[in-house]
């Protein structure tokens, strides 16, 4: 009496079973996908950064194996270990999963620029991906330790995109070179100021550093100071120059428009400033803090897997 | 029959929980698809409305304990996507053999049988629900709590039905 409704069902169930298995093979990820990532990084024995790429959410392998074919033949040594996966939401067909890469120097020597955007990674299935991964820069740290040009660089930064970091000057000083690798691939979306700070706004700096840069009273000195007078750091404003005892605040934003393809890439800038004094001196100091992560969700991530099929 | 439906309504307990101790199941699915097969073969011995129903009901739950005995020791070789394939198509033929099952009472001369024929209708929908998320779930894996709770309710639903028709017949 119920077989007619057996088949229906039976029908119903075939028809979703082809269907899933038509969708499965069509969306299907052959292998991992690399972000695009842009980084600007000091190379030191501490430093890592963060490598992601997505994988389908049912891909257990589990990576076994990490190298940069452009770091061959230098002093710069990569371990890996696997950070996390992450689900953008349970209902999504992917995941994306992450590598910390750490790095470790064989010698102290100074190197030009190394600029990674290949990597191999070796997954437990047998798989071994070579992709793009964006353009990742390592330098050098050739800080001369005895000179001394600024001082107090404390750093903050907010889950807006901005960051903030303040120095004092201890002699006259100017700004001629702001070597910066990715010029071209954050164009528009960073931009360095450089404002004054007022003699009120100046904290007492024998307190407690950490007490001042949290002071509720100084963030907002810092924000006034931004909104009134910011001069741009850039190349095209070099040289730029700075007075001893001066006080300022520099201003770092990494916006990316929502219309902007260039919220799927990550972004750890590690901005460099040569500062020179009279005599020639020369030091240099790190602006920290310029980072910018995606967290995609299961729709963008079919919108990202679309956009690098047509790249 | 009393007792061949007893043992069909145990089977299926047995098939539903599973109580581990470290590794060991001691609720082994194949151990319920072979107490099915026992029960069925004396209501087919038993009679004789309803015979092809119940063959077909006791090879499917015969396929079945073969299937689960081996996806013991086999389960972690296969993927994700494989497992939620393997696990429409077993559903898939747990739905028939209950189907059949319960058609082997609608056929026969069960009291209920009317009542029977209407839930035997419901129990297919639950089930069909059940096995077109778990055929989702290889694209949106998010929606397993679906097939979780329409394959834990048609199971249920199925026990009750046992229970039902179980009591149709004199306890010997």
């Amino acid at each position: 009496m119920n077989k007619k409704l057996l088949k229906y069902c039976l029908i119903v169930i075939t028809i979703c079973f082809v269907g899933s298995l038509s969708l499965l093979y069509v969306t299907d990820l052959k292998e991992p996908v690399f972000l695009e990532h842009y980084y600007e990084l000091m190379a030191h024995d501490n430093a890592y950064f963060e490598l992601s790429y997505i994988t389908n959410y049912y891909d257990d392998a589990e990576l076994i194996y990490v190298s940069f074919p452009q770091l061959e033949g230098t002093n710069v040594l990569v371990t890996y270990s696997e950070m996390a996966s992450y689900s953008p939401d349970s209902y999504s067909r992917y995941k994306m999963q992450t590598v910390r890469v750490s790095i470790k120097l064989e010698s102290s020597e100074y190197f030009d620029d190394i600029m990674l955007d290949n990597a191999e990674i070796r997954l437990t299935n047998g798989k071994s991906v070579t992709g793009y991964i964006g353009k990742i820069v390592l330098f050098s740290d050739n800080a001369d330790q005895s000179v001394k040009l600024v001082d107090t660089f404390l750093s903050s930064s907010s889950n807006t995109g901005v960051s903030f970091s303040d120095a004092r000057f201890l002699d006259n000083v100017s700004v001629n070179s702001l070597p910066f690798a990715l010029k071209t691939e954050t164009d528009g979306i960073l931009k360095l100021f450089v404002n004054n700070l007022s003699e009120n706004d100046v904290p007492d700096f024998s307190q407690n550093k950490l007490e001042i840069a949290s002071s509720e009273i100084y963030n907002e000195a810092k924000i006034a100071a931004f909104t009134d007078d910011s001069r741009v750091l850039d190349e095209s404003s070099l040289p730029f120059s700075f007075y001893k005892d001066e006080y300022v605040l520099m201003v770092s934003e990494l916006i990316i428009d929502d219309s902007d393809v260039r919220k799927y890439n990550r972004y750890d800038i590690h901005r460099r400033i040569y500062l020179e004094n009279a005599q020639g001196e020369i030091e240099y100091r790190v602006l920290y803090n310029m980072n910018y992560q995606p967290y995609l969700s299961g729709m963008e991530i079919y919108k990202f897997l679309e956009y690098k099929e047509g790249k | 029959m009393y007792k061949a439906y007893s043992q069909i309504f145990w089977g299926a307990v047995i098939t539903i929980f599973n109580i581990n101790i470290g590794w060991l199941n001691l609720l082994p699915n194949f151990a319920g698809y072979i107490l099915i097969a026992v029960g069925l073969s004396k209501i087919i011995a038993n009679n004789t409305n309803n015979v092809d129903c119940a063959k077909k009901a006791k090879a499917i739950a015969w396929v079945l304990a073969v299937y689960s005995f081996v996806i013991m020791f086999v389960n972690e070789a296969f993927s994700g996507v494989t497992n939620s394939l393997l696990t429409t198509v077993f559903m898939t033929a747990d739905m028939l053999m209950c189907f059949f099952i319960l058609s082997a009472d609608v056929h026969g001369d069960g009291a209920n049988r009317e009542t029977i024929s209407k839930q035997q209708r419901i129990y297919l929908i639950i089930t069909t629900i059940a096995i077109v998320s778990s055929c989702m779930t290889i694209m949106i894996p998010g929606i397993i709590w679906l097939t979780l709770i329409f394959s834990f309710a048609s199971k249920i639903y199925f026990l009750c039905l046992c229970h039902i028709i179980k009591k149709q017949f004199i306890r010997p």
